[in-house]
């Protein structure tokens, strides 16, 4: 009985087929939000899982010279990757035990696709896709820097390493997200360079750049591309939920999980307007900007914390 | 059993009429189509609500439109493009260019037409098409799609 | 002001979320065509004399006359071709051939492009 309740509850909810539904309709919802806020109808409901079931179907092809079983591995990976880092982070109940310095490792599966991105772009050899990689990895040294730095805040704050331990001290001191609003702000920041959207999309620029590192995937692998993208973006926004509103809130199992639902909702429609309203940064732009202005200022911000 | 096996399919079918990703090139014509094919991109066409996403990539897409009479240098480009493009995959000539060549027909440095390099699966007439042609033209791909 | 630029789209991006798309359902509701608009050719067939003066003026030869002798003759439009410019139009001088409001249908096989416009045939 144990076992199937364990079986159940990390393959169907909330494990694994529960948060793949999430992912599709938080893609479906991005692209709708978008489509409204350029004034457009946008897709219907269901596009997400047919473009899922008609990659799922396509001729798999890829250029001469390349290594197969990398380019098979790498969205296999990191699609593991990021599936694991969603155990960390409970919808409704904890799926595996918390414990100190889980953050870390959250921090750290969520890091690893776009390294892994990196080398799809570098084995499939293409033009394109050793650019878009070349682009991501520059990117991937401004963006992650900034992202762990701000997340650091919350963990000065709460003065634990864990997603329990943070959500737990928020529970007595209410939530960190008014009182470190700009560590939230620059941490959303981080987190857009990591799904690679839109103002940070610089690797899979489509107008200068065909599809980045994914020009040559096609099929099943692009698929699966796809869905790790999609679920990196639900599990970095369940992340933002956990570390700055303090994870499913104390109303009962179902209270809980509709709140953090709705947070999430709220987070991708932020998200979402984001993309809508700024353009694409230059790359030099991007890390002049990070480096510059984004870094120093989480920095004076941890101090400020620490200080305090 | 006799069921499980039609609903497979017709699963994949629906899927793929549902998202017809497109790929538009340009085999040397006067960029007319072109600029009437990417308004439907824009808010009052908006071409994503039937699913269709405009790909730069061959590899990613299912229905190469094509405009333009294809010229005899970008021939073996507008051929390996089509190689590039996984199965199953379908051809939309867009505009008169494209169909027969057009006004161009006959001169020496045109081949005349998509359909003699490739298996045309719909022709668009227009010079240029109206969006709304292009859109009909999209439609009726799709639903021949079996 | 520079900080200015960077939020001046988001009162735009809320207006066009709460207020009704600017998309026209195309195949629901059919646009409006301007009246100058240049579509399918037709033509008014009891006013063609098979003159060729329409072939002869056209650009792309999308136009060719089947000519056996006066009475008997046979206009065929080739819709493929067409670049719908007006000439056939403006050439004729018996206000026979004339462009439409209607722009052609998309079809999988050109064999429907090929349109007879005026078919005479003597009378017994």
């Amino acid at each position: 009985m144990n076992i199937l309740h364990m079986l159940f509850e990390i393959l169907i909810f909330p494990g694994f087929a529960f948060v793949l539904f999430t992912a599709l309709f938080f893609h479906w919802l991005d692209r709708k939000l978008i489509a409204r806020f350029q004034g457009r109808i946008g897709p219907p409901w269901y596009q997400p899982v047919a473009d899922l079931i008609k990659l799922f179907s396509k001729e798999d092809i890829l250029p001469v010279g390349t290594n197969e079983v990398f380019a098979t591995l790498l969205p296999l990976v990191s699609f593991a990757f990021v599936m694991t880092a969603s155990f960390y982070l409970p919808f409704a109940v904890p799926t595996t035990q918390s414990f100190e310095g889980d953050i870390i490792v959250v921090i750290f599966l969520l890091s690893m696709p776009s390294l892994l991105y990196f080398l799809a772009g570098w084995i499939t050899s293409g033009v394109y896709s050793i650019l878009g990689g070349n682009r991501s990895l520059l990117q991937y040294f401004s963006y992650e820097v900034l992202f762990l730095l701000a997340i650091s805040g919350t963990v000065i704050t709460s003065g634990s390493w864990s997603l329990a331990g943070i959500r737990s001290a928020q529970l007595t001191s209410g939530s960190y997200f008014l009182p470190q609003l700009l560590g939230f702000f620059l941490t959303v920041s981080g987190l857009i360079g990591k799904l690679k959207r839109d103002p940070y999309d610089i690797p899979k620029a489509k107008s200068e750049m065909v599809a980045g590192p994914l020009t040559e995937f096609s099929g099943k692998k692009l698929g699966l591309w796809q869905l790790t993208n999609q679920l990196q973006t639900v599990v970095g926004l369940s992340f933002l939920v956990h570390t700055y509103f303090g994870g499913y809130w104390q109303m009962g199992t179902v209270g809980g999980f509709f709140t953090f639902y709705l947070l999430l909702i709220l987070l991708q429609c932020l998200l979402s307007a984001i993309s809508a309203i700024y353009a694409r940064f230059r790359i030099d732009q991007l890390i002049r900007l990070n480096w510059y202005a984004l870094i120093p200022l989480a920095l004076i911000h941890n101090l400020f914390l620490v200080l305090k | 059993m006799e069921k499980n096996k039609a609903i497979l399919p017709n699963i994949l079918t629906w899927a793929r009429k549902k998202s017809p990703w497109i790929l538009h090139f340009n085999s040397g014509g006067c960029n007319g189509c072109d600029i009437e094919l990417l308004s439907l991109l824009t808010p009052s066409y908006d071409i994503e609500r039937f699913g269709i996403l405009n790909e730069a990539s061959p590899r990613h897409a299912d229905i190469l439109v094509c405009t333009g009479p294809v010229t005899e240098q970008v021939r073996p480009r507008l051929k390996r493009i089509y190689d590039q493009i996984p199965e199953p995959k379908w051809v939309l000539a867009v505009g008169s260019c494209s169909c027969s060549g057009g006004v161009f027909s006959g001169a020496y440095n045109i081949l005349g037409g998509i359909d003699k390099l490739l298996p045309v699966d719909m022709y668009v007439p227009g010079c240029p098409c109206r969006p709304e042609t292009i859109i009909d033209g999209i439609i009726k791909l799709v639903e021949s799609i079996q | 002001m520079k900080l200015r630029s960077y939020f001046y789209l988001l009162p735009n991006i809320v207006r066009a979320f709460f207020s009704k798309p600017d998309t026209v359902n195309y195949p629901s509701i059919t646009l409006e065509v301007a009246d100058r608009f240049r579509g399918s050719v037709r033509i008014k067939a009891q006013n063609c004399v098979g003159c060729s003066l329409c072939v002869r003026d056209c650009p792309a030869q999308a136009l060719e006359l089947e000519k056996e002798s006066k009475n008997s003759f046979r206009l065929i439009h080739y819709r493929d071709r067409c670049t719908y410019c007006g000439q056939c139009e403006l050439s004729c001088r018996f206000d026979a051939i004339f462009l439409d409001n209607e722009y052609d249908e998309p079809s999988s096989n050109r064999a429907h492009f090929i349109v007879t416009l005026v078919e005479r045939v003597p009378e017994e």
